[in-house]
């Protein structure tokens, strides 16, 4: 697809209210393609300008109530959606940068970041939450308000520094869980995603993949020993994994066998996000965007985000609520500033 | 690999051929011709960059292979290819069912670690491991400028074509990789910034826009819109990407602030690069077309295409840049990006007759052996090679030859026909020669400077593939850097049980084992051999005369003599363990390059058998008397004074601390010798000092090492390990105590003369 620029989306400014900004989108959606609905990818300015810094994950019960976190290396930050206009999240915390935020409603949102920092929004304020650890914190999930897990660990793999690390909260307290016996080293643990409390999945450094029955957590031996990034699903049955590092890398489960796929001229993968079985959606570093065939893995189309400066911004997660796709990153291999986010969203077809 | 006939058909039809690029080509070694006058000045500081060597202080570690970029990059000039003995291995460990994950540094295995463990050992768990031999830079800039619909022009993954030969490019970062065995760099700041770090421990950030827009291959400040149609969509370009591609700071703890290379340094090193001119074939001749013409018949041209469309014409790399599956003969398990284990790029062969030995491991000695060892995608040729009469295969042969660089092609390192440098001169003869001597002389230069191939046996292990391979600091016979340490190697117990040495190569794919159950290892610094004849001149009965092994005088300064079990007085080596120069020659041809020897009497050192294929001895005797003539013919390191009055001081303080005691200059057959060593064993080291024995020698003694030179022979110390002269006299203990304490008494001034005398030597 062409990289057009969502450029009317400004005209229709923010005195729109967000249902006649849903129902102008849809009326602009490209027919043609069967995605009734769906539009162009627009960046989004004021969230870049707000953060001041990166953004490494959204998430929001709706399309206007979105939570989007980051920061500097020395100082997290949250910024909220409202459907219309983003703002800097006064949370009171002095916290290091912020890597993942999950959550249960508007009223229950916990985010996770570097030096072990877990933090806990209930509706009205911030709070920190004791933590076991001082590894990085880079994913968060869980299936219900007292069942969470936590994973990290260090990253850049500095000899004695890094520990993987596997987080359980219980409704009261976090702790650490032993891993399994793994055939390769572990030093991070960067996801965390599942259909249900006993249908979990882990993906980290080296290719390391965990499952979770509700019992135990035992690893799947993948051939690729490429950093597995993310991990998102539509169901038990469709689970796609993003990494890479520097080229694509996806992984899929049908609910029978895992396929390992090598993307080829695709740059490696950050972010994944599913709503649809048959669809993946996809961000790599170099700021690609894309629409990934579930079953053969074909790349259906890909977006890059603008580039104004080098190092270009790397696109680090996707989510989708309300028919509503986002994506932030940023210039990540730029780790000692000056530091610029990412912010892109579009509305999603009906077949996405 | 798809056919291009019907483009060439549709230019010749429609518009002028492509011409074929013009005024990119010269001496392997000099910037290209159309570098401006900024440019050339910054290639000359990039080429210092390049010769530039790292200490630790520099940020060199923690761990290593080598201390600067051309120790690999130097064949036959700075900028080109390596000898086997700078072959470095890639280490990883297998899992799941094909799995590969890398270990070491980044897949790189040092062999060096700055600090005490000084070996730094294997990767525990790795169980995997590939040679690889240095590849040529020369020419590079201008791959770098080749648009990525260049190379993609030719790739053919599924072999539509049926031909049987595929090619597909490697990717990084949705870029089109160029570089590397396995193409698998994008750019050349990568392909310099990724060694930098992971083979001498150098930290470097990314170029900034500013430095980047500088380069001689630009790289644009925005590529949206430039990028390689993935999906067979409609954005089209052309726009070049090196160092175009983003990179995250290299980052170590190694107590030194990164980066450790200023970013002027690192453009300077790029530029470099990028300048370098491609090398120029010669002229064809009938015979050279001929052999083009085979070259074409039997298929190698599928793959090494003559050229790809350049900004600046056709330009004759003789390949493709995509990757083929070489099949299980050359195939080293190791993947790069999206390259398989069994799949590399095809090398470019312009300078090609310059660059042995050839292939990814540099397996092949000669460019014949090389075609005979293609497999996988490049069996049809090989074997259309092999059944070529062998006059058509000489004229292939020739062919390949005259695709430049033949004319600086060396055995070695010196230059063909380079003179022979003055009497007393470095390199140069102790005295003036007769026309038998020096052409003797000439003759154990080469023999010195010539690369032993495995065929002619080198190996099954070794540490060098050349004398000079160890010593070449600062011309060939003299000292080493730290990256050419040898280790010795013992079973740890009460009394160190010395193993010899633990060798870095073999010539299989692997880092050669430490005998069973050595795990002490201790390094050694390469000494210089400039004026080794008029050491071994010196009488056994004045070196037992200087002993004084019961410090009888009471002076605080032992000294004792090393014998070999035959009872000859040892002179040359850090524990005075070998007792002449055929001896020490003997020693270094078996034990450093694994050759074996004839039978001399009288000798013992070296060995007759080895357990390699070639036969024994692998070297004849004339070649070792010619050695042995030239090393004992070189001339001592001559004085280089600067300040006369202040090293006439500093030569007095020498004395006067006490330095003398043991740096002594010895009354030889001929006169005095000024090497400032009474060859003698003395214990200088510090409490709790453990090292390997050699003889009698024992775990805490050594040699007195000559002085003379001593400014140009540095890193200084057994071990390599004190670079700088102060630190190398700070390290003396035990006997050296009073004289360290002495020289630490002196003021700034005083010592600063001692230190001036020191590099006027």
């Amino acid at each position: 697809m062409k990289n057009r620029r969502f450029s009317w989306a400004r005209a229709i400014g923010r005195a729109a209210s967000l249902l006649v900004l849903l129902c102008a989108l849809a009326a602009c959606g490209d027919d043609s393609k069967g995605d009734a609905g769906r539009t162009e990818w627009a960046a989004s300015s004021d969230a870049v300008a707000l953060v001041d810094g990166w953004l490494l994950s959204a998430w929001g019960p709706s399309a206007d109530a979105l939570f989007a976190v980051g920061g500097v290396p020395g100082a997290g930050r949250v910024l909220r959606f409202d459907g219309t206009d983003w703002s800097l999240e006064a949370t009171g915390l002095e916290v290091p940068l912020l890597n993942w935020v999950h959550g249960f409603g508007p009223d229950d949102v916990w985010v996770v970041g570097n030096a072990g920092t877990i933090a806990r929004y209930d509706g009205t304020s911030w709070a920190l939450v004791a933590s076991p650890t001082d590894q990085d914190l880079w994913g968060i999930w869980g299936d219900a308000p007292d069942s969470l897990w936590a994973v990290g660990g260090g990253t850049f793999g500095r000899e004695g520094s890094s520990e993987a690390t596997l987080l359980r909260w219980d409704g009261a307290t976090w702790s650490s869980i032993s891993l399994p016996e793994l055939d390769r080293p572990r030093a991070a643990l960067f996801k965390v995603w599942g259909a249900g409390a006993d249908d979990v999945t882990v993906v980290g450094q080296g290719g390391v993949l965990l499952r979770f029955d509700g019992t135990t957590w035992s690893q799947v031996v993948l051939d690729t020993t490429r950093d597995l990034i993310s991990v998102w699903g539509s169901g038990p049955d469709r689970i796609a994994i993003a990494g890479g590092r520097s080229n694509a890398v996806l992984v899929t489960y049908d609910g029978s066998d895992w396929t390992e796929r090598s993307l080829g001229a695709t740059p490696g993968l950050n972010g994944v996000w599913m709503r649809s079985p048959d669809v993946i959606h996809l961000g790599s570093v170099e700021g690609g965007l894309y629409r990934v065939d579930f079953e053969t893995g074909d790349v259906l189309e890909e977006f890059f985000t603008d580039c104004p400066t080098f190092p270009c911004a790397d696109v680090h997660a996707v989510f989708g609520v309300d028919g509503w796709i986002f994506t932030v990153g940023g210039n990540f291999a730029q780790s000692a500033g000056p530091f610029r986010g990412l912010v892109y969203s579009r509305r999603l077809g009906g077949g996405e | 690999m798809r056919s291009r006939v019907s483009l060439f058909v549709l230019l010749v039809a429609c518009s002028d051929p492509v011409p074929v690029a013009e005024g990119v080509y010269g001496p392997l070694g000099t910037a290209i011709p159309t570098a401006t006058d900024v440019q050339r000045a910054v290639f000359e500081r990039g080429e210092e960059v390049a010769l530039r060597r790292f200490a630790p202080t520099d940020g060199l570690g923690p761990h290593f292979y080598v201390v600067f970029c051309c120790a690999c990059h130097e064949k036959p000039v700075f900028g080109g290819a390596g000898a086997r003995y700078r072959d470095f291995l890639l280490v990883g460990q297998r899992v799941g069912i094909d799995g590969y994950l890398e270990r070491g540094v980044n897949g790189v295995l040092p062999h060096y670690t700055v600090g005490d463990d000084n070996r730094r050992p294997t990767d525990e768990n790795a169980d995997a491991f590939a040679l690889r031999n240095p590849i040529p830079f020369f020419g590079v800039g201008l791959i770098a400028e080749l648009a990525e619909e260049a190379i993609l022009a030719h790739a053919d993954p599924e072999d539509r074509d049926g031909d049987g030969i595929s090619g597909r490019p490697n990717f990084d970062r949705g870029f089109v990789g160029r570089f590397g065995r396995k193409a698998q760099p994008v750019s050349i700041e990568g392909f310099i910034r990724g060694p930098l770090f992971n083979h001498l421990g150098i930290t470097t950030d990314p170029l900034g826009p500013t430095s980047r827009a500088q380069l001689p291959v630009p790289s644009p400040e925005t590529v949206r819109g430039s990028r390689a149609p993935l999906t067979g969509g409609d954005v089209g370009r052309s726009v070049q990407f090196q160092a175009a591609a983003p990179d995250e700071p290299t980052e170590d703890d190694d107590g030194i602030p990164d980066p450790e290379l200023a970013e002027d340094d690192l453009f300077a090193l790029v530029s470099w690069a990028m300048l370098l001119a491609a090398p120029e074939a010669d002229e064809p001749s009938e015979r050279t077309r001929a052999g083009e013409g085979h070259f074409e018949a039997v298929g190698c041209a599928d793959c090494h295409v003559r050229s790809l469309e350049s900004p600046r014409g056709l330009l004759p790399l003789f390949s493709d840049l995509l990757l083929h599956d070489m099949g299980p003969e050359l195939a080293d398990g190791v993947p790069m990006r999206d390259a398989s284990g069994s799949e590399f790029r095809t090398q470019p062969l312009w300078g090609v007759a310059a660059a042995a030995p050839y292939l990814h491991d540099g397996r092949a000695d000669t460019l014949d052996e090389a075609i005979r060892f293609h497999g996988g995608e490049g069996s049809a040729a090989r074997d259309g090679y092999a059944a070529l009469p062998s006059g058509a295969r000489d004229e292939l042969l020739a062919f390949l030859e005259s695709l430049g660089g033949r004319a600086q092609r060396t055995p070695g390192l010196i230059p063909p026909d380079a003179p022979v440098s003055p009497v007393g001169a470095p390199g140069g003869p102790r005295r003036p020669l007769n026309a038998d001597e020096a052409a003797q002389f000439l003759r154990g230069r080469e023999v010195a400077d010539t690369d032993r191939f495995r065929t002619e046996g080198l190996g099954p292990v070794f540490n060098g593939d050349a004398c000079r391979a160890c010593h070449f600091d600062p011309v060939p016979g003299g000292a080493g850097p730290t990256d050419v340490d040898v280790f010795r190697q013992a079973i740890p117990g009460e009394v160190n049980q010395p193993m010899g040495l633990a060798h870095r190569f073999s010539t299989e794919p692997q880092r050669p084992a430490p005998a069973e159950g050595a795990t002490f290892f201790e390094p050694r610094q390469t000494p210089t051999m400039l004026g080794m004849g008029l050491l071994d001149a010196l009488p056994e009965a004045l070196l037992e005369a200087l002993a004084d092994p019961e410090d009888l005088d009471g002076d605080g300064i032992s000294g004792r003599v090393n014998r070999t079990p035959d009872g000859r007085v040892g002179r040359f080596g850090w524990k005075a363990q070998v007792p002449s120069t055929r001896e020490f020659v003997r020693d270094a041809l078996t034990a450093e390059l694994g050759l074996t020897l004839p039978p001399d009497p009288g000798q013992t050192f070296g060995a007759e058998t080895d357990g390699d294929d070639a036969p024994d001895p692998e070297i004849g005797l004339a070649d070792m008397r010619d050695l042995e003539f030239w090393l004992n013919e070189l001339a001592p390191p001559a004085p280089r004074s600067t300040d006369p009055g202040q090293e006439a001081a500093g030569e007095a303080l020498f004395a006067s601390v006490g330095c003398v005691s043991c740096h002594a200059v010895l009354d030889g057959p001929s006169g005095p010798v000024p090497a400032y060593t009474d060859l003698l064993l003395h214990d200088v080291q510090p409490a709790g000092f453990r090292g390997v024995p050699d003889f009698e020698a024992t775990e805490r003694e050594f040699r007195t090492p000559p002085l003379w030179g001593v400014g140009e022979t540095g890193p200084w110390w057994h071990d390599g390990r004190s670079f700088s002269l102060e630190d190398a006299i700070a390290r003396h203990e035990t006997e050296g105590d009073a004289s360290r304490l002495a020289y630490e008494a002196l003021d700034a001034d005083e010592r600063a003369a001692l230190l001036a005398f020191l590099a006027s030597l």
